[in-house]
């Protein structure tokens, strides 16, 4: 079924057909299509807006998320167990007094030394180290002593010093004469072995002197309390004994 | 030499108006909006709605411009944004029905009048249609759209279009015999 031919002048006359729109249409078409370009650009502010702000956020976040230097950290500790720490403050109490162990054991060798001298030879290599030796455990010693004022002076005072001050005369002699290089090997061995004497003696006089510790007079002071209430026991039985006797003697002789 | 000239000149226009270009897109407004509104009043009785679907029509032309490609003609591209828009009107305004009939071929031949009739007097005839044969009558006489593509661009059955037409054919018919029996001697046939 085809186009009539009243169809097809019809077709004809349409399509030339041209209405006039109102004045002013294109403005109007002009407007919404302005409007709709503001509509549509506030979409992209509103996207750059938001991604402004997050990226702020970001970086605020991770400004504030910075360790601070000057805060301690916070760590979790492990819970030690009590014998642990008893240990480690053991530890802790011989690490503090090692220095002074170190120079005890210093001096003990620039001592002992004379004894093992008969084994080893005698050089100078080996007396230059014996005077570098010297030298540094005086240098050490008082270095405890400026060092750690915190320590006890008993520990301290331990025998070097004494040892010290009973051979300093000896030692600057010996100094001396290394410095002039009259020193003989004889004389060192001689003075060596008088200090060492020396050292033994008064190693002998502490043991034999009395140490008295708070303990020692803690546990005397507990012994003579608990005599003390022994005796009270007694006495108080012995009244008690004493008066019963008494009380019998009466009603008997009453009767 | 004269038609490849404006061809490339509506060309430019168009990729101007597709940069939101408003000159351009004034200047192919001017072009086509007497074309389109008539369009837009062959399916629409009202010239104030026909002009408002007009003006939704190349809002729509001028928002998807872009995807114009410049394979067919811009004028049926844009005649074709127009006649959906006016359907969609329609449709709005639920003036169109489609009644579902069975389409019997009947032997009925019509009259090849030849009319000459002026083009008022064309629309006043096609007015006085109800919407339903109207469109498709429009579509399929006047736009020369098939009944396959008729059907569904108003997702109807092709069987209601073809007797939406048959029953358009035979209205336009009568009226236009009556019209010749009443003015006779005054029509031009």
């Amino acid at each position: 079924m085809g186009q009539l031919k009243f169809e097809r002048k019809f077709s004809e006359k349409l399509k030339e057909r041209v209405i006039a729109p109102k004045p002013g249409s294109w403005e109007e078409l002009s407007a919404r299509l302005d409007s709709e370009e503001k509509r549509k650009n506030p979409i992209f502010w509103w996207i750059g807006i938001a991604a402004t702000i997050i990226g702020g956020i970001l970086i605020f976040g991770s400004f504030f998320n910075e360790p601070v230097p000057n805060n301690p950290e916070v760590v979790n500790v492990p819970v030690e167990i009590p014998e642990q720490k008893e240990n480690r403050i053991q530890k802790n109490a011989s690490e503090k007094a090692k220095p002074h162990e170190i120079a005890f054991e210093e001096n003990k060798e620039i001592i002992e030394t004379p004894a093992s001298k008969k084994t080893l030879k005698a050089s100078e290599e080996q007396k230059a180290s014996q005077r570098e030796n010297k030298s540094a455990v005086v240098s050490v010693n008082k270095n405890i002593r400026v060092q750690d004022p915190i320590l006890e002076p008993e520990i301290i005072v331990a025998g070097v010093p004494e040892i010290l001050q009973t051979n300093q005369d000896a030692i600057e002699e010996v100094l001396l004469r290394e410095h002039s290089g009259n020193v003989k090997d004889a004389e060192v061995d001689a003075l060596l072995a008088e200090a060492g004497s020396q050292l033994n003696k008064n190693r002998e006089q502490k043991a034999f002197s009395v140490k008295i510790t708070a303990n020692d007079l803690l546990w005397d002071l507990e012994m003579e309390m608990e005599a003390s209430f022994r005796e009270k026991v007694f006495e108080v039985v012995k009244d008690g004994y004493l008066k019963a006797r008494t009380a019998v003697v009466n009603r008997n002789n009453s009767f | 030499m004269k038609v490849i000239q404006l061809f490339k000149n509506e060309t430019k226009l168009i990729t101007r108006a597709a940069n939101n270009n408003r000159a351009a897109q004034e200047e192919l407004y001017r072009k086509y909006s007497g074309k389109m509104l008539s369009v837009c009043r062959m399916y629409i009785k009202d010239l104030h709605h026909a002009e408002e679907v007009m003006l939704k029509g190349f809002f729509k032309v001028f928002k998807h411009i872009s995807s114009f490609k410049n394979e067919g003609s811009f004028e049926g591209w844009v005649r074709k944004i127009m006649i959906r828009e006016a359907i969609s009107f329609l449709r709005s305004k639920k003036d169109i029905e489609f009644a579902e009939e069975v389409f019997e071929d009947s032997n009925q031949s019509f009259n090849n009048i030849n009319s000459g009739i002026e083009v008022e007097h064309i629309q006043k005839l096609i007015d006085s249609l109800p919407e339903g044969y109207k469109v498709v009558f429009v579509m399929y006489a006047i736009e020369g759209y098939k009944h396959q593509e008729i059907s569904k661009m108003l997702n109807i059955t092709e069987g209601t279009s073809k007797s939406q037409l048959f029953k358009a054919r035979k209205m336009l018919q009568e009226k236009l015999n009556t019209q010749s029996i009443s003015d006779y001697g005054t029509v031009k046939i």
